[in-house]
């Protein structure tokens, strides 16, 4: 399972290098700077933890393919304490397009994604569209979902 | 002499009785229609649909000796074929845990599958898409780590007052020994969660484990306590990314051959990844178990092996082990593959061999005629034993085997019990007699598959005298599928 490991050692580094950035910014949302467009959407978010109910979800929030696929800078970050089940939130004033979301589960509170000796994560991931982890990390087209003016709402499986 | 396995003369007609416990999926069945079932050894490669709720066995002949008492657990993969995709290599199947259970002159068998999140996915998309040894990932898979995909299908140990099941590249499952039941992923540190840790862990006499877990060039040693804490965990590099799948020690040093089958090339799946580079020779990396960074290597010339004994090494620092090589691993590449679809490829046969690596000078490997495979030994002293138990007898026309051998290092002598070419032979272990402490004395334990009668079968022999042939056999009502590797626990 050598290379089996390997790719499971680059999804957990795409993760962790975009939880690190996210640890730099504010964590309550920072928003990116107003576009000219008065348009703003809201996504709402659900989160089904199957099996921690401890710790915290830290997420990032991405707005374009090289952002999201380079550990770019994401457009919000969020970190969400579970105490249950599930976890919800709405992010609000998002600009209209589209965006993919990578989460990890911060189960030892140190707010990096643990990983063992051969890179593998040891802490769940997830990602939007419940974009599957087959081979490698899932990709834009994989993870990217529309955020319309409307409103646009995600349901994610962790754990 | 005359063996009470000569073949009978009833023909089982294929699909009938014999095959019960053996649910062929309605697409499976129509895609077989057209093929000749009469080849009887497809059964041992076929899929059990369901655990097996425990069930007496018949005994065929024989009696049971006074005083052994205990169940034979073992481990192999069991089901390789779902409607919507199908395993492709025989180290794929869903692990099922086998419980031969003997007491007061009866036995007793249960099987019950690992429940692993790979069964379980599998399950759900009615297609084998976790990928595996020598089998792609299919469409819709989720593998955020090994355990992912873990089969947990090679081997069985125990720890403490519960049972591990081993694969390779993922972590142990424990078990319970009563009910079968999965209890769960073992995780020995939360910092080393899905790690590797290999089928063959090997043992001091205090019943502490070493292991390995190996990804690619990079490796965990990893020592285990008798009651499954973790003792250590230490990283090491490996010269060449060999497949590893044993390894020996002995009291002062840790013995990992590393064969010319190396880690290449981009896919996920080791069978793709794995190239034969025998230009390289087999190297053999010796390290001080007292401080793991004390390490000398030595050459061989070319061979593979998967399997091979505890190792002796003399006050003057040469090393001795029993290995069971191969010119080539044509076996695992191509009739590991071929078996899943009914087809039998001869394969080079494995030979038991002596390894001597002398503390100076030249290594070498001297290869017997006696064709081995799954060794084991007493076990209850370290180093290479006296005897060394083995399946041999390749079998014509089908893969595997179909004889039990006892090999002597001082005599250089097998003896030998063939059940002829109607049995497809496990891996037999061998148990001592209770109290006594002289070198295998005591009973040989094994299933055989009979395949013409369709059914799995238990033997126990007298281990020194194992060309007698079983002192008592019971049948089962199913055949099994064939397993891999498993050990005696004694009641």
């Amino acid at each position: 399972m050598t290379h089996l490991a390997l790719v499971t050692a680059a999804v957990a580094a795409l993760i962790a290098g975009s939880a690190a950035r996210a640890q730099s910014a504010d964590v309550t949302g920072a928003a990116a700077a107003p576009a000219a467009s008065s348009a703003r959407a809201d996504l709402s978010l659900t989160f089904k933890i199957r099996q921690f109910q401890r710790g915290a979800l830290m997420i990032a929030l991405f707005d374009s393919e090289a952002a999201y696929m380079n550990a770019g800078q994401p457009v919000r970050v969020l970190k969400l304490d579970v105490t249950s089940d599930t976890v919800s939130v709405v992010v609000p004033g998002l600009v209209p397009g589209r965006y993919g979301l990578k989460l990890f589960h911060d189960l030892n509170g140190d707010g990096k994604l643990a990983m063992n000796m051969f890179g593998i994560p040891t802490e769940p991931v997830a990602f939007s569209n419940n974009a599957k982890i087959n081979m490698r990390a899932p990709n834009w087209a994989e993870a990217g979902f529309d955020v319309p003016a409307s409103g646009a709402a995600q349901t994610i499986d962790i754990d | 002499m005359t063996s009470p396995f000569q073949p009978s003369r009833r023909r089982l007609m294929a699909g009938a009785a014999g095959l019960a416990g053996l649910a062929l999926t309605p697409e499976l069945a129509a895609a077989e229609a057209g093929m000749a079932m009469a080849a009887d050894w497809k059964i041992a490669f076929a899929d059990l649909d369901a655990d097996l709720a425990p069930r007496a066995m018949q005994r065929l002949r024989g009696k049971a000796p006074e005083g052994l008492a205990g169940t034979l657990y073992r481990n192999g993969g069991a089901k390789f074929r779902r409607p919507k995709g199908r395993a492709t290599h025989w180290f794929d199947g869903d692990g099922l845990i086998r419980a031969f259970r003997i007491g007061d002159g009866q036995a007793s068998l249960a099987a019950r599958f690992v429940d692993t999140p790979k069964r379980r996915a599998d399950r759900a998309a009615d297609a084998v898409i976790s990928g595996g040894f020598g089998t792609e990932a299919g469409p819709g898979a989720h593998i955020a780590s090994p355990d992912d995909v873990n089969a947990a299908n090679i081997s069985i140990i125990r720890r403490g007052d519960t049972l591990w099941a081993l694969w390779e590249a993922g972590s142990p499952f424990a078990i319970d020994p009563a009910t079968l039941e999965t209890k769960g992923l073992v995780t020995l540190r939360d910092d080393l969660a899905h790690a590797p840790f290999l089928a063959h862990p090997r043992f001091e006499p205090d019943g502490r484990i070493w292991s390995l877990g190996q990804v690619g060039d990079k490796a965990v040693v990893w020592q285990v306590a008798a009651d499954g804490a973790l003792l250590a965990a230490t990283p090491i590099t490996l010269p060449m990314a060999s497949y590893i799948h044993d390894f020996t020690l002995t009291d002062r040093h840790l013995v990992i051959v590393l064969q010319p089958w190396v880690y290449e090339g981009r896919s996920v799946v080791p069978l793709t990844s794995l190239k034969w580079r025998p230009e390289l020779g087999t190297q053999v990396l010796i390290l001080d178990k007292q401080d793991l960074s004390v390490r000398r290597m030595v050459e061989l010339p070319t061979f593979f092996a998967f399997h091979m004994t505890s190792a002796s090494e003399s006050a003057a620092g040469d090393i001795r082990f029993g290995i069971c090589a191969s010119p080539e691993p044509d076996f695992v590449i191509r009739s590991a593959v071929d078996v899943m679809s009914g087809t039998y490829t001869p394969a080079s046969q494995p030979k038991l061999a002596l390894v001597t690596l002398p503390l100076r000078g030249p290594a070498r490997i001297e290869t017997t005629h006696v064709t081995a495979e799954f060794p084991r030994t007493d076990g209850r002293n370290p180093g290479l034993n006296r005897f060394t138990l083995h399946a041999t007898a390749q079998a014509r026309a089908r893969p595997l085997f179909q004889g039990v051998g006892v090999y002597d290092w001082t005599t250089n002598k097998d003896a030998v019990f063939d059940f002829g070419p109607d049995h497809l032979v496990e891996e037999m272990v061998f148990t001592p007699r209770p109290g006594s402490s002289e070198a295998f004395d005591g009973w040989i334990i094994g299933p055989t598959i009979n395949l013409r009668a369709a059914r799995t079968e238990l033997h126990v022999f007298d281990a020194r005298h194992v060309s007698d042939g079983p002192i008592v056999s019971w049948a089962a009502d199913v055949a099994v599928p064939a397993g891999l590797h498993g050990m005696f626990w004694r009641a």
